[in-house]
């Protein structure tokens, strides 16, 4: 996929997208109280929109459609969620770290693992720049190991055929905050940098979560989707996100 | 009902036009065309080039009995990446778009697959949110989409009553399982595939399987008549449920000489199960 300028530019100088609102355990409401947790919709720089739908479902029960333009640093929230992360629009950035550095905590979810070499560049620019994010290019966790594709090349070609590998792997992304939890790997994970004490997920050996205080809040980031394995109604997947969303 | 065979089955080396004489003289109604599969045929044949083989499909005095493709075992709508999913949705649209001009009302879609990699609840939601979004599209273009089943490859809706939950959650008219009645092994009875499944039976794949094979490095498919298929009681269950639409010939397993003897065969095999002489 790919993220033209047009678009990025686009999403610069228009909106700043969706916001959804959940009250998780009965906490505040938007008329003026703070607001317990917002998942907040890139538009066109959510590159994973099934991961927003994701957290979208996982709110179901309670959630409040607000206007971009209600998007305020006034605001005071408790968690901030921003699915599928492509690229943000650096006023976007400020003004999340505004929020974070007045006690919110907010959740970065990359959502790069499948973009271009370019794209992924700019991503990690962009984590840099307005986070302080360090994050390595996707690691493909999967490479060379699909057991599955002698049975999937032999029905589309009848004439060629390979052998099925038989090695096993371990397909989870093992968190290690706020309790010990096993997600589903999304195939390519975004490794990150952090101190020993910051990691909060891993994929084998990589550190492909982490979070670290900002302020009088802290930041969040997931380098492994946690969306679409809430659409699939993961329920690790939806424990640990309440867990996290716990006060 | 009426016999159809693949175009994909048309040996290689041979026009589109050997093909049609070779189907029409085997005694078949219509032909299936394989998006992606023939050279005739790829996502980029424009619409003046298929309503070309409209035109020679009619004057070989056969009828486009459906379109199918086998891209999506390369290209699934259940992929994590986005971008192979638009690619997947795009197929199935241009399947929707051919077939219109091929004067046929239904195509065949491979819908997920189930790997060690993505996991069954994925390939669901992604299937069904894929299915939801090109139900209104195959309504307008009044055509049907047949999801196939493809039990074994694709690990995927492997059992009838699952498939039926799952075109309930689909939930439209537009949208209906195209039945292989080889594809179930050792898992199922196709006769009983063919009840639940009724009325939502766009087009029926016809080929025999060898159960007890298992699949590994051979195809445990077979020429009709001469596998595991209970065919008496799949032929009584098709007049059960009032089926007397398109059934078509998909031999996996070809013959390795007088490639052109297998259309005969088969034609005559299909004759016999719609004449129910057993």
């Amino acid at each position: 996929m790919r993220i033209s300028r047009r678009n990025f530019l686009h999403g610069m100088t228009v909106s700043a997208g969706t916001l959804w609102s959940s009250r998780v355990t009965g906490l505040g409401n938007l008329a003026g109280r703070p607001i317990d947790c917002v998942v907040f919709d890139l538009k066109s720089d959510c590159v994973l929109r099934e991961s927003l739908r994701g957290y979208q479902a996982a709110f179901a029960e309670e959630h409040h459609h607000l206007a971009a333009d209600r998007v305020d640093s006034r605001w005071r929230c408790r968690t901030v969620i921003v699915p599928g992360l492509g690229m943000m629009d650096p006023a976007i950035g400020r003004m999340l770290l505004d929020l974070v550095q007045k006690g919110t905590r907010l959740v970065l979810e990359s959502g790069a693992g499948f973009l271009s070499i370019e794209e992924t560049a700019a991503h990690q620019r962009m984590l840099l720049r307005c986070f302080d994010l360090e994050v390595a290019p996707p690691v493909d966790l999967w490479s060379g190991r699909l057991a599955d594709e002698g049975l999937i090349a032999s029905r589309s070609s009848p004439n060629r055929r390979k052998a099925i590998d038989g090695r096993q792997s371990i397909p989870y992304v093992r968190y290690v905050w706020p309790r010990e939890t096993l997600v589903r790997d999304f195939t390519r994970v975004i490794p990150v940098s952090a101190k020993p004490g910051e990691v909060i997920g891993w994929a084998g050996s990589l550190a492909v979560g982490s979070r670290r205080p900002a302020g009088k809040g802290s930041l969040i980031f997931l380098g492994s989707p946690l969306g679409p394995a809430l659409q699939a109604s993961d329920p690790e997947a939806r424990s640990w996100l309440h867990s996290v969303l716990a006060p | 009902m009426k016999k159809s065979i693949g175009d994909n089955m048309i040996p290689k080396g041979w026009s589109f036009e050997q093909g049609l004489e070779l189907v029409k003289k085997a005694g078949y109604d219509g032909i299936e065309l394989w998006l992606g599969e023939v050279p005739w045929f790829q996502m980029n044949t424009t619409d003046a080039q298929v309503t070309e083989l409209r035109r020679k499909v009619e004057n070989a005095g056969l009828l486009v009995s459906n379109v199918s493709t086998g891209l999506h075992w390369k290209t699934p709508l259940s992929a994590r990446d986005p971008s192979v999913r638009a690619q997947a949705i795009r197929i199935v649209e241009r399947e929707l778009e051919t077939a219109q001009l091929l004067g046929c009302d239904a195509i065949l879609v491979v819908t997920g697959l189930v790997t060690q990699e993505i996991p069954y609840n994925e390939v669901y939601q992604r299937c069904l949110d894929a299915m939801r979004q090109l139900a209104p599209v195959a309504a307008r273009a009044r055509v049907k989409i047949g999801c196939e089943n493809c039990n074994s490859e694709q690990r995927f809706l492997l059992t009838p009553r699952e498939f039926w939950t799952f075109l309930n959650e689909v939930d439209s008219p537009s949208v209906g399982i195209h039945l292989d009645v080889g594809n179930i092994h050792d898992t199922g009875f196709a006769e009983q595939w063919i009840e639940i499944h009724g009325p939502r039976i766009t087009r029926i794949h016809l080929k025999d399987v060898m159960k007890k094979r298992g699949r590994c490095c051979d195809t445990v498919y077979t020429s009709l008549f001469i596998g595991d298929n209970n065919w008496p009681a799949i032929r009584a269950a098709l007049t059960k449920v009032r089926y007397d639409g398109w059934l078509i010939a998909e031999m996996e397993a070809r013959y390795r000489y007088a490639e052109d003897q297998q259309f005969y065969d088969t034609a005559a095999d299909i004759d016999r199960l719609i004449s129910g002489r057993l």
